[in-house]
């Protein structure tokens, strides 16, 4: 088999995945949100208009008019084949067409989860690292304990501490708001310290095990030094793990833009979510799943495909070989 | 504490009664400085006001929702035809200059005063009046339509005078007239496509407009420059002094006291207890009072074991309310003193009958054959005494406090969390033993929305003498003969324990001193056109 058939069907294989992800999203989804107790056309109803005499002729109206009074399975075939046309329906409670409320809350989350992102990367980089650099035993352990501290703060705390410290003591930024870069700062850093701990923790203990590997010993009697040794080979040995794990990240910002959103009362993705979820806003939570599994299944594709870059290994055999 | 009451299923239930709701209290603080000179009374011109929301409503239509943060951002959009005192709960003229009520409370004969226009630039003149009230009388009858329920129109006599008819005697409707869903809109507005008027396209008559509103985001009202009739209750005659009051939405508790103490807010809208010291002076002040309407009690489901009345009697004396109040909302806190809370017009004190009496209380469930069983808790026939609470979203400190007292009597209560769709369904289901349903508004009619058996009756009340003293208060326009009626009704109500009131909730918004003249109206709603800010 020549190796460029070997890539294609790799290819092949892995874009197949993605799409049989985002349909397994959607239909899990659809049902989960139909077996849920409750009626949320109900809800909507006597929620916004009182404690009160609605009818159940109201609410059956009001069922019949979004399409929730037909079976499953023609609510099923119509809304998936909606979907692919790109029309994810109408929101219970604001009708506005869902496709449209995502298409205005995405670039606002984007903008947190791409700085997000990187900050996650470049510390969690920084933080793994040091700790393999770090000369004293005592350095390296704390450099090796940091990860789990970062992990297990929760965000929301997080967030009202950076709040309190950055946007009420120092005045540095302010504590809310979706306007200017200055305002996606400390969201940002709410969100990159879990990911940057997954990082580091992924990528130090990838380069401890990389660093005493039989090859690193050939090249440390070549009289290189540790820094040479880590920055020059290690990482590139070091990066298919690391590489896995930003494709977990992403899935983290998407979670994390929930709670990140609403500490800082931005626009966004996370925010629409949240109240969707609590109003069980069948359509909007559809679309909202939808969207950021597409977005996290084409990420992990993109991971798939940078595998072979990586290491040359995967190339010939389409296979992930074990390091 | 008004937050937690906003929270849960009371949310639905409760903020969406009102039309007198709690309004949610906005101050703000202005982000831009006044630009021009002091006017007559003091108050300095322009400006911007930002006041943090805790709820995005989804939908501003005033007409449509009864949600108080939508009731709140539209409040000064537009105008209704009466204005309420909120000392003495007098109703006072704004675009009616004068109004009638006919002996048998079933004709509103208004005067409008002339040379008033939408923002649109039409008139507002009985036709619009008709046209607002035709809308409201055809929508699902609850929130505020149930306030129109029974209209037979409204007869035009000329541009400025009509009467509005009822089928039935509905001494309330005037007080709904103050309200802000009550606000009339223009004739346009009644043909306009509901969605797009949740969005805030509908036209009013107010002293601001809508400029935008960016669900999960913020809304903005800008000052109408021509604007000259106020309510008479208003300090300012013209136009509002602010250029623009921006409402952002901030569902966490903490960043919205955190934007206020850094200055990027003016006015915080429901502050927690632990922040209210914060911003109790330091260039800062607490705008709070009571809310009006049924003090949040124990709602029992007569269905069940609590449909003997010595068991709710029993649960009525044996709450400690002084150590519930204290515990939880601290030395501000305060108690239940009757079915309606004292800030409420036709307020009963009953204290005398609402009162904890453990003794009593144990003696009532002795009677009733529920006896201690080994562990504490009570039993009948084998059968332990256990209650469940149905509880929306999530647990409150209250909920936790009021189920450790009724331990004490030997009840054991189930803290039931469920999500807001299931708490709704089982409630209508009547599958429960309490809720807890608090209606603000500034009228005793809520006791009828809430307990009259032919209503939604969501907890099994009995009807009866009850009922009639329910609506005779609804058909009575003299005052005198309404507080019987009120008496009568308050009275049965306890006496039966079918409501277990318990404290009173109170609504406290965090203010920057920077914003002047900001009060509460009589439905705890901002007074937006009178507040103007300091450089």
């Amino acid at each position: 088999m020549t190796a460029g058939a070997g890539v294609a069907r790799y290819v092949a294989g892995r874009v197949g995945r993605t799409v049989l992800v985002v349909w397994a999203a959607f239909t899990v989804t659809f049902l989960v949100l139909r077996l849920l107790p409750g009626d949320p056309v109900a809800l909507y109803l006597k929620g916004t208009n009182g404690y009160g005499e609605v009818t159940d002729a109201d609410v059956a109206a009001a069922r019949a008019a979004l399409g929730f009074d037909r079976p499953w399975p023609a609510q099923y075939v119509t809304t998936l084949f909606d979907a692919l046309r790109g029309d994810l329906g109408e929101s219970i409670r604001t009708r506005q067409p869902v496709a449209e409320m995502i298409v205005g809350a995405l670039p606002p989350t984007l903008q947190v989860g791409a700085l997000g992102l990187l900050l996650s990367l470049l510390g969690g980089l920084a933080l793994g690292v040091a700790a393999n650099l770090a000369s004293s035993p005592a350095a390296r352990q704390l450099l090796r304990s940091l990860p789990a501290l970062a992990i297990s703060v929760p965000t929301f705390w997080l967030g009202l501490v950076l709040i309190q410290v950055f946007a009420l003591q120092l005045r540095l930024v302010p504590s809310l708001g979706g306007s200017g870069f200055s305002s996606v700062i400390l969201p940002a850093v709410t969100l990159a310290v879990p990911g940057a701990a997954l990082v580091a923790q992924v990528l130090g203990k990838s380069l401890h095990d990389t660093l005493r590997e039989p090859w690193a010993e050939t090249v440390r009697a070549t009289g290189a030094g540790t820094a040479r040794l880590v920055l020059g080979r290690g990482l590139r040995n070091a990066a298919i793990p690391a590489v896995t794990v930003s494709g977990l990240l992403v899935g983290g910002m998407i979670g994390g833009a929930v709670v990140v959103e609403t500490v800082f009362a931005r626009p966004g993705m996370g925010r629409i979510t949240q109240s969707a979820v609590a109003a069980q806003d069948l359509p909007v939570v559809q679309g909202v799943v939808v969207v950021a599994a597409t977005v996290f299944a084409l990420v992990t594709l993109a991971v798939d495909l940078l595998y072979p870059v990586l290491d040359p290994r995967i190339r010939s055999t389409g296979r992930l070989v074990p390091g | 504490m008004s937050e937690r009451s906003f929270r849960a299923a009371r949310r639905r239930r409760v903020a969406a009664v009102a039309l007198a709701l709690s309004a949610a209290t906005l101050t703000g603080c202005a982000t831009s400085s006044p630009t021009e000179q002091a006017s007559a009374d003091g108050a300095q011109q322009g400006g911007t006001v930002q006041i943090a929301l805790p709820d995005d409503p989804t939908c501003i239509d005033p007409q449509q929702t009864g949600q108080r943060n939508a009731l709140e951002i539209v409040r000064g959009v537009v105008d209704s035809l009466t204005d309420q005192d909120p000392e003495t709960g007098e109703i006072r003229p704004w675009l009616a200059e004068s109004f009638t009520v006919s002996e048998d409370a079933r004709e509103f004969r208004f005067t409008l005063r002339p040379d008033v226009t939408f923002s649109d630039g039409t008139p507002v003149e009985a036709e619009a009046v008709q046209s607002t009230f035709d809308w409201l009388a055809e929508q699902p009858a609850s929130g505020a339509a149930a306030y129109i329920q029974g209209y037979t129109g409204t007869e035009i006599e000329d541009p400025l005078n009509l009467t509005v008819g009822f089928e039935q005697p509905n001494a309330q409707f005037l007080q709904a007239t103050a309200g802000t869903s009550f606000g009339i809109l223009s004739p346009a507005s009644a043909g306009a496509d509901l969605a797009a008027r949740c969005r805030g396209e509908f036209i009013g008559s107010g002293p601001f407009v809508v400029q935008s509103y960016t669900p999960d985001q913020d809304a903005v009202i800008t000052r109408r420059d021509d604007y000259a009739w106020p309510s008479s209750l208003a300090t300012n005659p013209g136009a509002a002094h602010l250029d623009e009051v921006r409402f952002l939405f901030v569902p966490e508790d903490g960043a919205r006291a955190a934007a206020l103490e850094s200055g990027q807010i003016d006015v915080s809208e429901t502050v927690q207890l632990a922040d209210q010291p914060r911003f109790d002076g330091n260039g800062f002040s607490l705008l709070t009072t009571i809310n009006p309407g049924a003090a949040p009690p124990l709602s029992p489901n007569h269905d069940g074991v609590l449909g003997d009345t010595d068991v709710r009697r029993a649960i009525l004396l044996g709450i400690d309310r002084e150590e519930l109040v204290r515990t939880v909302f601290g030395p501000e806190g305060r108690v239940a003193t009757g079915v309606l809370s004292s800030t409420t017009p036709f307020y009963v004190d009953q204290s005398a009958e609402v009162r904890y009496d453990p003794t009593e209380a144990a003696a009532l469930l002795d009677g009733a054959g529920w006896v201690p069983g080994p562990d504490g808790i009570r039993v009948r026939d084998g059968v332990p005494l256990r209650l469940v609470w149905l509880i929306p979203f999530a647990a409150q400190p209250e909920n936790e406090q009021v189920q450790q007292q009724l331990r004490r009597l030997g009840i054991d209560v189930v803290l039931d969390v469920v999500t807001a769709p299931v708490y709704v369904e089982r409630q209508d289901r009547g599958d429960f033993d309490f809720t807890a349903v608090d209606v603000s508004r500034a009228d005793p009619d809520v006791l009828r929305n809430l307990f009259l058996s032919t209503g939604p009756n969501l907890w099994g009340l009995p009807g009866g003498e009850l009922d009639t003293f329910l609506e005779r208060q609804a058909g009575l326009a003299d005052s005198a003969q309404r507080q019987e009626a009120v008496d009568g009704a308050v009275r049965l109500l306890i006496e039966g324990a079918h409501t277990i009131p318990l404290y009173e909730t109170r609504l406290v918004h965090g203010v920057t001193d920077d914003v002047r003249d900001l009060r509460l109206d009589a439905s705890l709603r901002l007074t937006l056109h009178d507040a103007w800010r300091t450089g």
